[in-house]
């Protein structure tokens, strides 16, 4: 099958190169870029594993064709990091609730929580459990991971708020007395 | 570094005896998407 030039961002890099059209992005982002934050699950659509951010969508990366992502804006997990490489507050809110155990559907999971949050900042846990319903987690770990999105948008909230200047970072830094 | 070697019944007392309940340490790199499974080839 002939190849196509493929033009995309990737977490804020302008990559492009050369993918058969039938290519799933899933596929091209970990084999082609080298991108292994987004995990193969099942390969049809319903573990969520594979989760990654398409113009500001969630969308599943198995069942997107490489061309139908071209020049499509992606963000992976890795590009969810802060820009000084310290952890985000979803990032934190889940390693500090538990929200993670294997670990395997945790880059997809956080990747849709990015999102779910933009688009609900202000969430109840029965809107998180409906928004988060297209992740599954083989471990269970939904009582923790469901917390830990609460506990991110809490805190993305007090942060919004003009009176409060304190960063994740800035509250955990305790000063000796 | 030396310094962080524990001792046999250092290590034994910090354990606090089997069926102690302890709070797990989460791994941040599955939330940065930096865990290698066994598909991760590159």
């Amino acid at each position: 099958m002939s190849k196509m030039h493929v033009k995309l961002t990737v977490n804020g890099a302008a990559v492009e190169g050369l993918a058969e059209p039938r290519t799933l992005l899933i596929h091209c982002l970990r084999e082609n870029l080298g991108v292994t934050g987004p995990h193969v699950g099942c390969e049809t659509s319903h573990c969520g594993a594979c989760t990654v951010d398409m113009d500001g969508r969630s969308v599943k990366s198995c069942t997107v064709f490489v061309a139908q992502a071209q020049g499509a804006d992606v963000t992976t997990v890795e590009g969810l990091v802060n820009a000084d490489g310290s952890l985000s507050v979803l990032q934190e809110m889940f390693r500090e609730h538990y929200g993670l155990q294997c670990g395997f559907c945790t880059s997809g999971t956080i990747t849709r929580a990015h999102r779910f949050l933009q688009e609900n900042p202000i969430p109840t846990e029965e809107q998180v459990r409906f928004g988060m319903a297209g992740n599954l987690c083989r471990c269970t770990g939904y009582q923790n991971i469901v917390k830990a999105i609460l506990a991110a948008a809490e805190m993305m909230n007090a942060q919004d708020k003009p009176s409060s200047t304190e960063g994740v970072g800035q509250q955990k830094v305790e000063t000796a007395e | 570094m030396m310094d962080d070697v524990q001792s046999p019944e250092e290590r034994s007392a910090g354990l606090k005896g089997m069926g102690c309940s302890r709070k797990r340490v989460e791994d941040v790199r599955f939330t940065q998407g930096k865990g290698t499974m066994s598909t991760t080839s590159s």
